[in-house]
């Protein structure tokens, strides 16, 4: 089953190693759109919607936990399930991301298939067959 | 001019997070045991380099050569294409350097809270001008060459 994803990063390096993990971990793609930013993010979410969004913490203009906010204050995109993929492995930050909502959060450095087990957690029914 | 030398703890911190950083995302293994090291005299280096802000302020810096530095987008990015490494190079290890740097935060500081730089990565740098930073260098052997790593951070008084 194919879902659409949203990843956001400042970083093509690493939006294009998210970008194949997921592939790796056998999750099928459907669009696969890309921000560098939150509010490039927000700015694509107004003409297109996905089935998970994949945001780093870290990033200039609109980072992960405004981005998140703004997400969660949309009635028309709060529901869209976040994964939160940064460097930052405090505690501190951890709990504050979780109590925005998001759903998953991975750490960096993170192993490829730990990517897809929690995608496939978090989104129904991906990775299962169509 | 003898370098001034990391604080045991940061010490840890990176010795522990490189080796974690290198071989879970960018599949590069140990050639040799990591310590103290010494940038090469001559030559040129790829330098990144991430800024941290917030419980403590302060910098890494990441050094690799280019053989090595394109190893790491080649594992990085599966690249196949010359062109593509060359363009992709900087973006990886300014990728490398930011996760060295939240490894190592994350190591030092669990509770506190810091906001981490876009690196910024200067290719060929001259290894002269690493030469003259008053920081003590990690050195990481690798199979197409060492990764340098040093530290400096501002504990608010």
């Amino acid at each position: 089953m194919q879902k659409d994803i949203l990843i956001v990063d400042d970083s093509p390096a690493m939006r294009s190693f998210i970008r194949r993990t997921v592939a790796i971990g056998g999750l099928e793609v459907g669009r696969c759109l890309e921000a560098g930013n939150g509010r490039d993010a927000l700015i694509l979410l107004e003409k297109s919607s996905v089935d998970v969004i994949l945001a780093d913490f870290n990033m200039p203009v609109m980072n992960g936990e405004e981005f998140v906010q703004n997400l969660r204050s949309d009635s028309r995109l709060g529901h869209i399930p976040v994964v939160v993929i940064s460097t930052d492995s405090t505690q501190k930050r951890m709990s504050r991301l979780q109590s925005l909502g998001v759903q998953g959060y991975l750490c960096k450095p993170f192993k490829p298939e730990m990517l897809a087990h929690l995608l496939t957690d978090i989104v129904p029914g991906w990775g299962e067959p169509a | 001019m003898s370098a001034t030398a990391l604080p045991d703890e940061a010490r840890r911190a990176i010795l522990t997070a490189v080796p974690e950083v290198l071989e879970t995302m960018f599949f590069a293994v140990l050639e040799a045991v990591p310590g103290t090291g010494s940038i090469p005299a001559s030559g040129g280096l790829d330098i990144s380099r991430a800024t941290f802000s917030g419980s403590v302020g302060g910098q890494v810096i990441v050094a690799a050569n280019t053989e090595q530095t394109a190893s790491f987008a080649d594992a990085f990015l599966a690249l196949e294409a010359q062109e593509d490494r060359a363009a992709n190079t900087g973006l990886v290890l300014g990728e490398l350097t930011n996760m060295i740097c939240g490894a190592a935060l994350g190591r030092l500081w669990p509770d506190g809270i810091f906001s981490i730089s876009t690196p910024v990565t200067q290719l060929s740098c001259p290894a002269s001008e690493l030469r003259s930073y008053d920081s003590e260098w990690l050195e990481f052997p690798l199979d197409s060459g060492s990764v340098f790593v040093t530290m400096t951070m501002e504990v608010a008084g």
